[in-house]
């Protein structure tokens, strides 16, 4: 429980870091195809890590954008690594933090890329994919 | 207390720990075919007293139930009960009573006749799983492997322990997770009930108790922080309040599961129960999750209802604690006292022996569970403790004008004698007088079992027990269920009317009566 509370409240710390609010485009990017939002509301908030120590700590790339549609596609460009693993939250408030209630669970819609356990907080084993070598979308689904 | 420190408080909460651990994430244990599921099929097969215990397959109406006797013209509104009602999906069956998927019931009587509505909580739990007809989810008392996403408590949400009308809306409680707001005229779920921004999924009790000026008083447990809700008549939040208590999660916050309220005081027994999810995770079930820590004392938790910061806590020795009577304020020579009725049990052999056993068709005994009377003093901070007998009884009720108020009676089925058959259940009714300890009693006999009956009091009368007591129960040679009424100052004529369901239900745990 406490591991779990802690990662989001080091999720939510992350947030409030500078976001990179413009979206990469180079062609050869892999992208995330992110599903399952609630459609036109709050912004998406994306962290991206890189290695497994720094997982929930301390993302290699992080972007916020405006929910656009029920799914976004979102390219994450140069990163020198084989694998990453994404976790995403829905600022419905624009807070920029995942909000929780006073027991620690989430109370915005929140999502992570590989196959994260159905319960309990994703981690670094369960949410990691592929980068280098994708050869299709990264599904990180809501 | 900051935000920070209160978290780091939180986390011993059964559903709470649940949601925050990866314990069940590949034993599959659980998916193997399930001995529970043909056990209980081949004892149900030759025992007609578990037939409720196969669920319901689906929802229920019934216009025009069978009168027997002649029903109280001014009996008029809607009785409404809840509990566990699907057990049973794919190849699996639950492990624990307590698991199953919550159906309100609700009688409407008019003064001449009654109809009867049950109709499945849609929870999302619920949903999901009939769609996929398998369990997805963890319970209670089951080992479940997660197969859909547990985003909180309320992905575990069964919505199956009580049923109130409050404020025109139809409340269905559980205790890890929010209550479930059901339409009163079609019984439709409409959503889980949010009581405050940023409170989704915060642990709402299912036993709350209204006041006299109509506000309904609840709290919600997580571990060793408590939450207290007032919600007004018109079903708006007047207040709600967090405090930590002051108790060892080694051995305490496994279940709080019901509170009493007096004119100044919110009291909730804290039992010395821990639940271990790490072991039902390995496929172990009953007594080896749900443990009860003799060495540690019951604590009763008394706060002022208008600031739960300055709460007190009384000891006693230890017990299983699941349901409160009544409480009041006296206030005397040697200072003001609470008073306040529960049934309490030294041993745990219900809560994880009889009700997982009964899962399997099998019988255990279910304990001793019986009616105590505590005394606390608020200046001294000493309680003293009083037992009237030994003859098991639960789900004490009394005439809802008279919560938290010093009332001179409770209502409860009671077993006074073995049956032959059905030693499990509730034979008879009791009305106790809790000053002078005299009871009377009224025995269903050994074709019935006996659910918690309620006190309706009669139209424009302040008299205590002025009115009719209302249960259910189940007839297992007819294998229908009843509701009682009964002339609620003379029980032991026997009920005044009956009226028969064509059907029998699942036997459930709590309800209540709103009056038209």
């Amino acid at each position: 429980m406490k591991k779990y509370l802690v990662a989001f409240i080091a999720a939510a710390l992350v947030a409030l870091v500078a976001w990179d609010t413009k979206a990469q485009t180079a062609s050869a990017c892999p992208t995330l195809n992110v599903t399952g939002l609630k459609a036109d509301e709050g912004v998406l908030m994306i962290a991206v890590y890189t290695k497994s120590e720094e997982f929930f700590k301390k993302a290699a790339w992080m972007t916020a954008q405006k929910v656009s549609g029920a799914s976004m596609q979102i390219p994450v460009c140069n990163l020198d690594v084989e694998e990453i693993a994404i976790t995403a939250f829905q600022d419905m408030n624009g807070n920029q933090k995942l909000d929780m209630n006073p027991i620690g669970i989430p109370t915005e819609p929140y999502a992570a890329s590989g196959t994260p356990a159905m319960f309990g907080a994703p981690t670094w084993k369960d949410t990691k994919v592929a980068y280098k070598a994708a050869t299709a979308p990264i599904a990180v689904k809501f | 207390m900051n935000r920070r420190n209160f978290l780091s408080g939180v986390g011993s909460s059964a559903f709470v720990a649940a949601t925050g651990s990866s314990l069940l994430a590949s034993n599959g244990f659980a998916n193997t075919p399930s001995i529970f599921k043909t056990e209980f099929a081949a004892a149900a097969a030759n025992n007609p007293y578990l037939t409720p215990y196969r669920g319901a397959a689906s929802d229920l109406y019934c216009e025009a139930l069978v009168i027997e006797g002649k029903l109280p013209t001014e009996l008029r509104g809607r009785f409404y009960r809840n509990g566990p009602s699907n057990f049973e999906r794919g190849n699996e069956r639950y492990q624990h009573w307590f698991d199953g998927d919550g159906m309100v019931q609700q009688f409407s009587f008019d003064g001449k006749a009654v109809s009867h509505r049950g109709r499945f909580v849609q929870t999302n739990k619920f949903k999901a799983e009939k769609e996929a007809n398998q369990f997805l989810v963890p319970a209670f008392g089951t080992g479940i492997r997660a197969q859909m996403r547990v985003a909180g408590p309320d992905s575990m949400n069964t919505a199956n322990t009580n049923a109130i009308e409050h404020a025109g809306r139809v409340l269905a409680m559980w205790e890890g997770g929010s209550a479930f707001e059901l339409d009163p005229k079609t019984l439709d779920t409409k959503s889980a009930v949010t009581w405050k921004q940023g409170w989704e999924q915060m642990p709402f009790s299912a036993h709350p108790k209204l006041d006299p000026q109509g506000n309904l008083w609840n709290f919600g447990s997580a571990g060793n922080a408590f939450f207290v809700y007032q919600i007004d008549a018109s079903g708006k939040v007047v207040k709600t309040q967090m405090a930590k208590v002051p108790v060892d999660r080694k051995t305490h916050g496994g279940m709080n599961h019901d509170m009493a309220i007096t004119e100044r005081f919110i009291i909730v027994p804290m039992p010395p129960v821990t639940l271990h999810f790490d072991l039902m995770a390995q496929g172990k079930t009953g007594s080896e999750v749900l443990k009860l820590h003799k060495d540690a004392p019951l604590r009763i938790w008394v706060a002022p209802k208008d600031d739960i910061s300055k709460a007190q806590i009384f000891d006693l020795p230890h017990e299983m604690v699941f349901h409160v009577g009544n409480a009041y304020e006296r206030t005397g020579a040697s200072g003001t006292e609470i008073v306040m009725n529960y049934v309490g049990s030294r041993d745990d052999n219900f809560l994880a022996g009889a009700a997982v056993a009964i899962m399997r068709g099998a019988h255990k005994p279910a304990g001793e569970s019986v009616m105590r009377t505590v005394t606390m003093n608020l200046s001294s901070g000493k309680a003293a403790l009083a037992t009237y007998d030994d003859t098991p009884e639960e789900f004490p009720r009394l005439d809802p004008r008279f919560i938290g108020r010093r009332a001179d009676s409770l209502v409860t089925p009671i077993s006074w004698r073995a049956r032959k058959e059905a030693d499990h259940g509730f034979h008879g009714l009791q009305v106790r007088n809790v000053d002078s300890g005299k009871t009377t009693r009224f025995d269903y006999g050994d074709d019935f079992i006996v659910e918690e009956h309620l006190v309706v009091a009669r139209p424009g009368s302040s008299k205590e027990l002025d009115g009719w007591i209302v249960g259910t129960a189940f007839n297992a040679k007819r294998q229908k269920t009843c509701v009682s009424v009964f002339d609620a100052s003379n029980i032991a004529n026997g009920p005044i009317a009956r009226a028969w369901l064509p059907y029998w239900l699942p036997l459930g745990f709590h309800g209540n009566f709103t009056q038209a």
